[in-house]
């Protein structure tokens, strides 16, 4: 059993009209995903915009409650879980949001932003809660003198570091970072992404790192699962993904990364896709991503294809295509890129 | 982590410190001279209503029985004017009862010889506690049931938005009248009255903050947290959704003390002898054609000029917490 394990999770969102309120229809934000977390592991999940990634994350947290599916954490079903039982999870699982303007009340101090968990779980006694918070405004580089501050008086990057602090505060084993740096400055990007990863050294985190941006998952991750329109396309530990994506649209993404040399960047082959995302009110019949693949046959239309190995591209590697890219023999690990975009195998 | 706490200094440093939403707000406000002589206006009325609340608590049931009560000291009269409020004298001054002002009545003396400026204090008193008393019982009311139908929503939000709805549709004074006659007479059933049918207002307009409030991150963050409800209702949704309400706070109490000036005008509120400005109004009217203008001038005045500064300085915190007037 792995520490989180994410069954065929679904979250629809039904479309109301009228004034009788009648279901119309369905946003189909996440359409049976699966994949599990091993405990201090870096999980990361990329996708476009829209497709889900963070009501997965919403759901697996049971901020939104799920359309069907399960998620255990740790021998425990979240979905089921008691009022009491999830008041108990919540400490173990802790988020941190995209955006450190809107995350971070702004009428309340520093100090008891970081303390709301503390006092919400009667952790402790006042001076001991407030002791806490000063040793967490350090851990994640702040100092004491920030407590008695408000939001407003921070940076994004600072604002951020609260946003780690508050997360922290209640030893959580795992937390998931929902675009914890899509919201910052270049420049900020790394301080931030580098505390992340020190803290999950320091205190043995294990995390679920969602980001649409390719080279930041590339960076944190050790396994990545990429999604479209709601549902999972292909999952592979991080370097082999970049080394010898399988999927389409994992090849058509990760083409679509800026590469920091201007020779190797004009040279190269760039897979652009056509059309929009559809509409996830009405995915597309049998595999999304279909009608925007140049592979697509026949039997596209008919059935998602399953979520499955394929053998040849290393054993942990997963991924929902009839034609995925196939690999000979032994990986190509000094020619990244070179296979991709090939057709396929079949 | 040492780098990481320099490369933090540094980037807050590089800032301009943004005001706090109240700075903001006042460095507005300081530029609408209305909204201002709004201000000064608020503040001598709560001064003037203040001292005679306090003056009327420590009041005549601690005064010795043996003076007469213009005798004590101030404190001890339950009021703060020169003379009796309610103190006639047919000889207050060669004419009879009805004197025009003078030195010794600064503002006359009316039809029974009281001092028509003592009155017009006395009656502050009034519309200071009507204004607290009715907003404050509208405000619980409101601020209570306003987040808890825009968080919850759905058959919740319905009764209570449908009940607002009922509160709307009646018509004012009749509905004042009829929780007259559940609650009795009395002046501060007038308040209780006034409190009672206003709470719709305060409910609806924080129900709509609330409604975007409740999207926002740290709203999720709290749940997150296991936060319950009532701590991310009042934590958390009804702190960042006051600025509309302190608005409507202003505008309130303006609104409250014309009600009861409208009520006691019609003979509901405050009974003789005591004085409100509505009720000096009333009694007064009759006197104004007769050239005893006097009488009936300075409350009325009173009443429009303190009405006047709760609106304007209302309407300037409006346009100072408005975004899209921010330059």
């Amino acid at each position: 059993m792995s520490f989180l394990e994410v069954r065929d999770l679904k979250k629809h969102f039904p479309i109301r009209t009228g004034i009788l309120k009648r279901t119309t229809g369905h946003v189909y934000a996440v359409d049976g995903i699966s994949f599990s977390i091993e405990e201090g592991e870096t999980l990361g999940i990329v996708g476009e915009s829209g497709c889900g990634k963070s009501t997965a994350a919403r759901v697996i947290l049971r901020l939104l409650e799920a359309t069907a599916g399960s998620v255990v954490y740790d021998g425990i079903d979240v979905m089921k879980a008691s009022r009491v039982e999830m008041q108990r999870l919540r400490r173990d699982m802790q988020i941190i949001f995209q955006d450190p303007y809107a995350s971070l009340n702004p009428r309340m101090r520093v100090r008891n932003i970081i303390g709301e968990p503390l006092r919400i779980h009667q952790i402790g006694t006042p001076a001991e809660r407030r002791q806490r918070v000063i040793e967490l405004l350090e851990t994640v580089g702040l100092n004491a003198e920030h407590a008695e501050r408000y939001p407003h008086e921070f940076s994004g990057g600072q604002r951020q570091r609260i946003g780690v602090a508050r997360a922290l505060a209640l030893n959580p084993r795992l937390i998931i970072c929902d675009e914890p740096v899509s919201a910052l400055d270049v420049s900020i990007r790394a301080q931030v992404i580098n505390l992340l990863e020190d803290l999950q050294d320091e205190f043995k985190l294990t995390y679920l790192f969602i980001a649409h941006d390719l080279s930041v998952v590339k960076h944190t991750s050790d396994r990545v699962v990429v999604m479209y329109l709601g549902k999972t396309v292909e999952i592979a530990s991080s370097d082999v993904l970049y080394d010898r994506p399988q999927h389409p649209y994992t090849e058509a993404l990760l083409s679509a990364v800026p590469i920091p040399d201007p020779e190797t960047e004009r040279n190269r082959r760039r897979i652009v896709l056509e059309g929009d995302v559809p509409s996830p009110t009405k995915p597309p019949a049998g595999c999304v991503f279909h009608p925007r693949c140049q592979r697509a046959q026949e039997v596209c239309e008919t059935a998602m294809p399953p979520l499955e190995c394929t053998g040849d591209a290393g054993a942990d590697h997963m991924v929902a295509c009839y034609f995925a890219t196939r690999y000979e023999g032994v990986p190509q690990r000094d020619a990244p890129g070179k296979d991709t975009g090939e057709a396929p195998a079949r | 982590m040492t780098e990481e706490v320099v490369a933090t200094a540094g980037e807050g440093a590089m800032e301009v410190k943004p005001l706090s939403p109240w700075a903001d707000t006042w460095r507005r406000l300081k530029k609408n001279k209305l909204a201002l002589i709004g201000l000064v206006i608020i503040v001598i009325f709560l001064l003037v209503g203040g001292v005679q609340e306090i003056a009327n608590l420590l009041g005549p049931q601690n005064a010795s029985e043996t003076a007469t009560a213009a005798q004590r000291p101030w404190w001890q009269r339950g009021y703060l004017a020169p003379y009796d409020p309610n103190g006639g004298d047919f000889h207050a001054g060669p004419a009879g009862p009805i004197n025009p002002p003078s030195m010794k009545h600064l503002l006359g003396t009316d039809y029974l010889g009281r001092d028509v400026l003592s009155r017009a204090l006395v009656a502050t008193r009034i519309s200071l506690l009507v204004g607290i008393i009715a907003v404050g019982i509208a405000l619980a009311i409101g601020l209570s049931l306003g987040p808890i139908s825009g968080y919850y929503g759905g058959a919740v939000d319905s009764v209570v938005m449908r009940m607002a709805d009922i509160f709307f549709a009646f018509p004012y004074i009749l509905f004042v009248l009829l929780i007259m006659t559940v609650l009795g007479p009395g002046f501060r059933n007038v308040f209780i009255a006034i409190g009672i049918l206003s709470w719709a207002g305060y409910a609806r307009l924080n129900r709509g903050s609330v409604l975007s409030v409740k999207q926002v991150e740290y709203i999720e963050a709290a749940r997150a947290q296991g936060a319950s409800d009532l701590r991310i209702i009042f934590r958390h949704v009804l702190p960042n959704t006051m600025a509309p309400i302190y608005v409507a706070i202003a505008m309130g109490i303006g609104g409250a003390i014309l009600t009861e000036s409208a009520l006691s005008y019609l003979g509901i509120g405050m009974r003789p002898p005591d004085a409100s400005w509505g009720s000096m109004i009333t009694d007064y009217q009759t006197y104004f054609f007769a050239g005893q203008w006097w009488m009936l001038t300075f409350p009325s005045v009173a009443l429009v000029v303190t009405v006047f500064g709760f609106i304007s300085f209302g309407n300037g915190l409006r346009d100072a917490t408005d975004p899209k007037l921010k330059e």
